[in-house]
């Protein structure tokens, strides 16, 4: 999505969840890919440390955006509900974000 | 069209070595920049003079001056005939320039009361070499004003150029990227000073009006002190006097003094005596030099030089402390007055960095740091991984350091603003510049706070604060602060700057990382 806001982009930065919602509801994305081949679970995402990478060698394809990122947090061993933007979308009907009710097909 | 000497020839080599290295001082895609146009002020002796009189000790990077300066003594001032960029840009000019009469007033000694009070204050500690070396002046009109010109125009001409080419501008786009690569500026910045530093340059070309080679023989301070070195210079010319028949050399030469006398010291070696005589009179030749001339410059000319280099460097020490408060110097500068002695104000280091962190400073340093490299985190950061102001510093006044000491060096230290920072002023949530943070440890962090917000719900707030011992000061939070104007963090600052410790003792005890 940075790729799509001009101007000052930080500035929707504050209250990130709800302005990631607006974004996404206005530029819809018909594929979404989360390159999960190596994840930085601490003190990202600029600067990072060695250390807190994990190599999971991970691809995750999805049509549905908020699924996709409902998944990937699962790779942090989180819930898709801890993650304040997945839930926005989730409440805005941008996708679905309970993994019980989506097709999820390991290759 | 007369053949060109070879005089000519090595000044045209030079001046295209010169521009060679400017353009090669920049950014290119690669860590290391293996050339810079900072050769042009290792092998020269003014600098050297200066930083030896300021800082007081040698140093192995300013070797080839101490060999220029002996080969001046030996050859005589041949630097200025043979090398000097700005010299050769005067020769190339001169001929087209009308002249009318010399102006009085420069001639005489006016050069010694630039040179030796420019030294003296060098020894009372305050070096303003740079500011009237002729080569830092030459590069600081390109690298403040004419370089990104150069590039502002070229981009800009290039969209014009694909507007009127439609869809034919695939076939220009690699002609583009040939000027990106290899020619142009890496980034578009914009520097203060540049009109001034490039007016600078252009008086001394309209200097040329009066005189040939004005500048140099009347004013340049490197050209004076080159000529002191070379007044004993065993290659001379002969004869002393014009001769009475011809007096072609008056035209051509462009050091001969009023009297018709061709003194030694100020002979540029240009060797245009002896490609125009007619006669075949003229010539340089080895030979003792005469040691009964009177020597210049007078007692009362150097008391008086060493006299208001002193008061030159007590007047120009003051500057308000408030000022200094965002002082911030490149990495790697521990010490204020070690790097003032040091620096030749020559903007290398601000054409080099890769995020358009440095500029020169107007009067943030006081008038004695007028040129010299300053941080503006709003206009761009120090970037973690790069190294390379310490590269091209020719002086080692920024010195050239490691990457991994180089990322623990302290620039100053970042300080927020509550009144103004969002979460506290207006309990919204940001983390800008805690993600921006380059840090593996993270200097910034925040705690989820409880706090009301303005309609009076409890709500939790990410409030971020600064580990101090973690920063390092480059500037990227305040840089990308998403606040209008003003940031809401600003790096300020400060007198301590011991490097970082390593990764394994900076967090203390009462530091825990939250991220664990």
């Amino acid at each position: 999505m940075m790729g799509v806001i001009g101007g000052n982009r930080g500035s929707i930065h504050k209250n990130i969840a709800p302005a990631m919602a607006d974004i996404n509801s206005v530029i819809k994305s018909h594929l979404v890919l989360i390159d999960a081949t190596r994840i930085l679970t601490a003190h990202g995402p600029q600067g990072g440390n060695l250390e807190d990478v994990k190599v999971l060698n991970k691809v995750i394809a999805s049509t549905d955006i908020v699924a996709a990122d409902a998944f990937a947090t699962t790779l942090f061993g989180l819930k898709p509900s801890d993650i304040s933007t997945t839930v926005a979308a989730y409440r805005k009907g941008l996708g679905e974000m309970n993994l019980d009710r989506v097709r999820i097909v390991r290759v | 069209m007369k053949k060109r000497s070879t005089v000519r020839l090595s000044q045209l080599l030079f001046l295209f070595l010169f521009l060679l290295l400017f353009i090669k001082t920049e950014y290119r895609g690669s860590d290391q920049i293996s050339v810079a146009v900072n050769g042009f002020f290792r092998c020269n002796p003014l600098v050297l003079a200066g930083y030896l009189f300021a800082a007081k000790q040698f140093t192995l990077l300013l070797l080839p001056g101490l060999i220029m300066l002996l080969f001046t003594m030996v050859l005589g001032r041949f630097f200025c005939g043979w090398i000097c960029p700005l010299g050769t840009l005067l020769d190339l000019l001169t001929s087209r320039i009308r002249k009318t009469t010399p102006l009085r007033f420069l001639q005489g000694d006016l050069k010694y009361w630039l040179l030796i009070p420019l030294l003296s204050a060098a020894l009372f500690n305050i070096n303003l070499v740079g500011l009237l070396d002729p080569i830092a002046i030459l590069i600081r009109a390109l690298t403040l004003s004419l370089y990104p010109l150069l590039g502002d125009t070229i981009s800009r001409g290039w969209v014009g150029l694909y507007r009127v080419t439609g869809d034919n501008r695939d076939y220009l786009a690699p002609a583009y990227s040939l000027f990106h690569d290899h020619i142009l500026p890496f980034r578009e910045t914009l520097y203060p000073l540049g009109s001034i530093s490039l007016l600078l340059l252009l008086l001394i070309f309209f200097l040329e009006r009066y005189e040939k080679r004005n500048w140099c023989r009347n004013l340049c301070p490197l050209g004076t002190l080159l000529s002191l070195a070379g007044r004993f210079s065993l290659f001379r010319r002969h004869p002393l006097q014009l001769c009475i028949e011809c007096r072609a050399c008056r035209e051509t030469c462009p050091s001969l003094s009023s009297h018709g006398i061709v003194r030694e010291g100020a002979c540029m070696r240009c060797m245009e005596c002896i490609r125009n005589c007619s006669f075949k009179g003229s010539g340089f030749y080895f030979g003792m030099p005469k040691l009964d001339r009177p020597y210049l410059p007078e007692r009362r000319l150097l008391l008086g030089g060493i006299l208001s280099g002193f008061f030159l460097a007590r007047l120009f020490h003051f500057s308000s402390p408030e000022r200094k408060t965002r002082l911030l110097r490149p990495p790697g500068v521990r010490n204020e007055g070690e790097f003032l002695k040091k620096c030749v104000r020559c903007g290398e280091c601000m054409k080099v960095c890769l995020k358009s962190a440095l500029y020169p400073a107007v009067l943030q340093g006081g008038l004695e740091g007028l040129f010299t490299p300053m941080l503006i985190p709003r206009l761009g950061y120090c970037e973690y991984d790069c190294t390379l102001c310490g590269q091209v510093c020719p002086t080692a006044a920024i010195p050239n350091l490691p990457k991994e000491l180089k990322k623990k060096e302290v620039i100053g230290k970042a300080v927020f603003d509550k009144n103004h920072c969002i979460p506290f002023a207006k309990r919204i949530d940001c983390i800008v510049c805690e993600e921006h943070c380059p840090i593996p440890q993270k200097a910034i962090r925040s705690e989820i706070v409880k706090a009301a917000d303005f309609n009076g719900r409890i709500t939790e707030v990410k409030m971020p604060y600064l580990v101090d011992n973690l920063c390092n000061g480059c500037g990227i939070c305040e840089n990308v602060c998403p606040l209008e104007g003003k940031s809401g963090i600003e790096v300020f600052a400060v007198k301590e700057k011991t490097p970082l410790k390593d990764e394994a003792g900076t967090t203390s005890p009462g530091e825990a990382d939250p991220y664990r």
